[in-house]
């Protein structure tokens, strides 16, 4: 068997993903000093995008990623949802070919197009065979550097993301961590969603499309990437294809100022009755990504709330049988950052749940870390760099975060001894200049008798839940 | 200009067969050696010089297939319990441990088995031999984790399920695909049930089914061959197997008339599932039936996404897949709808599809597209260690026999269009199917809910 089509597996606990290289979870190192990263090699095109190539030919598979070093935040004002709309419709036609013809080209090589808009930036992914190779190149350049974008594609795009955004209001969690966004970004761009909302979509153009994708695929934006079995062929290849990419005339990107945050903390409860668990989420801004302070931020995150033996996962979950987990998680972003916390609980249980939560935390910026904890975490996310960078596509994506944020590549190869240099003060002292428990926001979403529960822990702003969603 | 259309023009002329050339290519093997304790317990080892990793995974032949009614649910509650402690290494210690050195664990429980994982960095391989080979022997939980656990694995149920209307329509699929057999009910338990567990019925599972003649070791990654045997040997041998008292499969018997469930939830959007019985794992139309579930509905290629998603636009996403288990299969689609009122039609599309396919099978492009896509997903699925020692696991607990991993690509390389449409006839019969809606509860009977 190939496949384990395990729709009914269970975990012990949901893990997040990792990403070493920042802007999302965790970031490891190693303690295993045979571990090396992979050979990359980097270069230039002629018009300025940057390649990336690792080889590795253990196995016949070929992964090409092409990053836009710009992403949702960058949208002009009114325009919410454009570069979503730009990621929906670039593979639905180009040049003669329909996106029939364009799904069942890449679907005859193995893949599906994938792309990823994200706050800070884009990510197309594709994937082939090793022997499809340089087809899969020479066909996702076609695709992506002559979209038609045509006009009844644009509204099938709408009706879907439409439909999609509905969909997502049916899941607590996906909706509780929006809430929580909202209440820490508040009008910044960082606080929407990247897919727009129904009425934003509903007002933009074709033009506003075309306009969007010119201002993000531009030469200066974008590095291709291609690891696995390489061809020998493979530089020449990428020069006969995007080489020869056009930069189009576009308005700028819209500038981006840093967020502002209110000082207090604050509580909102949406109510959804038929609800018997309360999604429960905690968040207030932190460090952006380039900060010197990021890695004293992660490791001191990571004995805070992730993993199995956090202090939050051992209190809530392990000690009290509160929730099924608990994380807390530090997104370092371009212009901030945002600390939180996620989990859930039976409404019942939601203000104690919320009451320790808070006390841990507390505790946590107070008192600090102990010298045990830090060196137990060294190890943990020593031990992890390896696991997240195991395969090249690992260590391709990687790099590419690195770019997107302009830290240098050395960061991946100097991080176990950066990570080694730490000391117990250093991370204590960036514990209280970066973990406010005063400013902590916190965002319910929950069904009957947690309202009252909530008043007893805090002023409460109270909304129902059919106002809430009509903001999405 | 006219070099780079000329090679675009090719390309896209291109068919996607493979040739003999690629089929060598693919031809995948990495080496394996294989023991068998005394006990029972049967040892998988891969080693490869140049991993990091080392990926020790521990798979019993347990499910919530193996559970008595009435106490459903026991066997993940019972994956949990797995993490409380054991002579060496109590309670907290486990996970400790494994996070002092860079480690990762978890487990996961389906209808027909229960796997447990750590993943190390490659020089500590000898102390996961040690961490597991102590729960397998010694573990020790009492009253108190019983009851911690139980709430921790009830929130686990309000997330995945009772408050996740989608995870509501998953557990109907089974539910009214099976009638008789114990696949019908929710791996995940009735909160009843979870409810009425003891600390007997925990330790009657771990004697019922915990021995090693029931397990499955894999060992993935960089590790040295002879010290991993030396130390498995050591750790594993004095462990003594016991008896597996297994219940006799219950059979399912033949459906006769087409069943349909509607669930009412405070949902924004319209779902409908369709699900039909496809051969068990190992069965002779097993590869046909992965290959016809792509070409039904995986990926943007896919008929029923050009059929419902892209001409009609009364669908958003679909979602086709083959799942086969120890017993039986299941045919299954999820389609994402715009609205109600597309609902009919989205039934229509669906079986009209399927009956084109009973009636003229599929095309030979498509064929090879799909093939494509499982080839690619193979490949992917080896590029870890951890994915390496899932896949050995996988194919030894299921059919009994690694070795099988290694013979799939060939397998799937010999459906041809005929098997396809004869797999089709035989498996998906609108008499036998299985239709769920997920829908809006209606203002008027808000209340509504799972009416069958």
């Amino acid at each position: 068997m190939i496949f384990s089509k395990c729709h009914s597996d269970f975990s012990r606990f949901v893990m997040g993903a990792f990403v070493v290289a920042g802007a999302s979870s965790c970031q490891t190192m190693s303690r295993n000093s045979a571990f090396e990263l992979s050979s990359t090699q980097e270069s230039r095109l002629k018009n300025g995008i940057e390649t990336m190539l690792i080889n590795d030919s253990s196995l016949p598979a070929t992964t090409v990623m092409v990053l836009v070093r710009h992403g949702m935040i960058s949208e002009s004002p009114g325009k919410s949802g454009v570069t979503e709309l730009v990621g929906s419709t670039i593979d639905k036609g180009s040049g003669g070919m329909s996106a029939n013809q364009i799904s069942e080209t890449f679907a005859s090589m193995g893949g599906d197009f994938s792309i990823s808009i994200e706050p800070d930036y884009m990510l197309v992914t594709l994937k082939s065979l090793s022997f499809d190779q340089e087809r899969l190149i020479r066909f996702a350049y076609q695709v992506l550097s002559n979209p038609t974008f045509a006009d009844d594609e644009i509204q099938r795009a709408k009706k879907r993301l439409t439909t999609s955004i509905r969909a997502l209001l049916d899941q607590p969690s996906a909706v509780a961590s929006a809430g929580l966004n909202q209440m820490v970004f508040g009008e910044h761009p960082y606080g929407r969603a990247v897919f727009g909302s129904r009425e934003s979509l509903g007002k933009i153009r074709r033009g506003d499309i075309v306009n969007r994708f010119n201002q993000l695929f531009r030469p200066e934006y974008m590095t291709v990437a291609v690891v696995g079995r390489l061809n020998e062929s493979l530089p020449q290849v990428l020069d006969e294809t995007f080489g020869g990419w056009k930069q189009r005339v576009a308005t700028n990107l819209h500038e981006v100022a840093s967020p502002k945050e209110s000082p207090r903390g604050e509580i909102t409860f949406v109510k959804k009755s038929d609800l018997t668990q309360s999604q429960v989420r905690f968040g207030h801004l932190s460090i952006a990504r380039n900060d010197p302070r990021f890695m004293k931020v992660r490791i001191a995150n990571s004995i805070l709330g992730h993993g199995f033996t956090s202090r939050l996962m051992d209190e809530i979950r392990d000690n009290m049988g509160l929730t099924y987990t608990i994380q807390s998680d530090v997104s370092n972003l371009r212009h901030t950052g945002i600390f939180h916390i996620n989990t859930f609980t039976q409404n019942q249980r939601a203000g104690l749940l919320i009451t320790e939560a808070r006390r841990l935390y507390e505790d946590f910026v107070k008192g600090g870390v102990t010298q045990e904890e830090l060196d137990s975490a060294k190890a943990y996310l020593k031990g992890l760099f390896p696991q997240v960078l195991e395969t090249v596509d690992g260590q391709a994506f990687n790099r590419l975060i690195l770019k997107v944020y302009g830290i240098e590549q050395s960061y991946l190869t100097d991080f176990m001894k950066d990570l080694d240099t730490l000391k117990l003060s250093e991370v204590n002292d960036v514990i209280r200049e970066t973990f406010f428990p005063d400013r902590l926001k916190v965002f319910v979403l929950g069904g009957e008798g947690v309202e009252d529960q909530l008043n007893l822990v805090g002023k409460v702003n109270s909304i129902e839940y059919s106002e809430f969603i009509k903001q999405f | 200009m006219l070099k780079q259309l000329l090679v675009i023009t090719s390309v896209f002329g291109l068919t996607p067969q493979i040739n003999a050339e690629q089929n060598s290519a693919l031809a995948l093997r990495f080496p394996v050696e294989k023991m068998v304790l005394e006990n029972g317990l049967t040892v998988l080892l891969s080693a490869s010089s140049t991993s990091p990793i080392v990926s020790y995974q521990t798979w019993f032949r347990v499910g919530s297939r193996d559970e008595k009614e009435g106490l459903t649910g026991l066997a993940h509650l019972f994956e949990h319990l797995m993490f409380k402690g054991a002579t060496r290494y109590s309670n907290k210690e486990f996970d400790q441990t494994i996070r002092n050195h860079g480690g990762s664990a978890n487990a996961f429980t389906t209808r027909d088995y229960t796997g447990y994982y750590i993943n190390f960095p490659n020089e500590f391989a000898t102390l996961a031999v040690d961490l597991e080979s102590d729960r397998m022997a010694s573990l020790k939980f009492d009253e108190e984790s019983l009851k911690s656990e139980r709430e921790v694995v009830k929130e686990e149920k309000r997330f995945r399920f009772d408050n996740n209307p989608l995870g509501k329509l998953f557990n109907s699929l089974f539910e009214v695909t099976f009638e008789k057999s114990r696949y019908r009910w929710p791996v995940i338990g009735s909160m009843e049930d979870l409810d009425r567990s003891t600390l007997e019925d925990a330790k009657d599972f771990f004697s019922s089914f915990y021995s090693p003649s029931n397990a499955v070791i894999v060992v993935a990654g960089g590790f040295e061959m002879s010290k991993m045997k030396n130390d498995i040997k050591a750790a594993y041998q004095n462990i003594p197997r016991r008896e597996v008292k297994r219940l006799a499969p219950i059979p399912e018997p033949r459906q006769k008339s087409p069943r349909s469930l509607t669930i009412r939830e405070a949902v924004q959007t319209p779902h409908i599932a369709f699900s039909f019985r496809s051969p068990k794992a190992g069965g002779e139309d097993s590869h046909a039936m992965d290959i016809l579930g792509a070409i039904i509905g995986e990926g943007e290629d896919s008929r029923l996404h050009r059929e419902l998603v892209y001409k009609r636009q009364i669908a958003t996403s679909v979602s086709t897949y083959n799942q086969s288990m120890l017993e039986s299969g299941v045919f299954q689609t999820l389609i994402q709808a715009t609205s109600i009122k597309s609902l009919a039609t989205i039934a229509s599309v669906y079986n009209s599809v399927v009956e084109q396919i009973r009636r003229s099978g599929v095309t030979q492009g498509e064929l090879d597209r799909a093939k494509k896509k499982i080839m690619l997903d193979f490949v992917e699925s080896l590029k870890t260690a951890a994915g390496k020692a899932r896949a050995l696991a996988l194919n030894e607990v299921m059919l009994g026999d690694y070795e099988a991993l290694f013979n799939d690509i060939e397998k799937y390389q010999k459906v041809d269009v005929k098997s396809i449409q004869a797999s089709a006839l035989a498996y998906l019969n609108r008499h036998q199917g299985v239709t769920i809606k997920l829908l809006p509860e209606s203002r008027s009977n808000s209340s509504q809910k799972g009416a069958k």
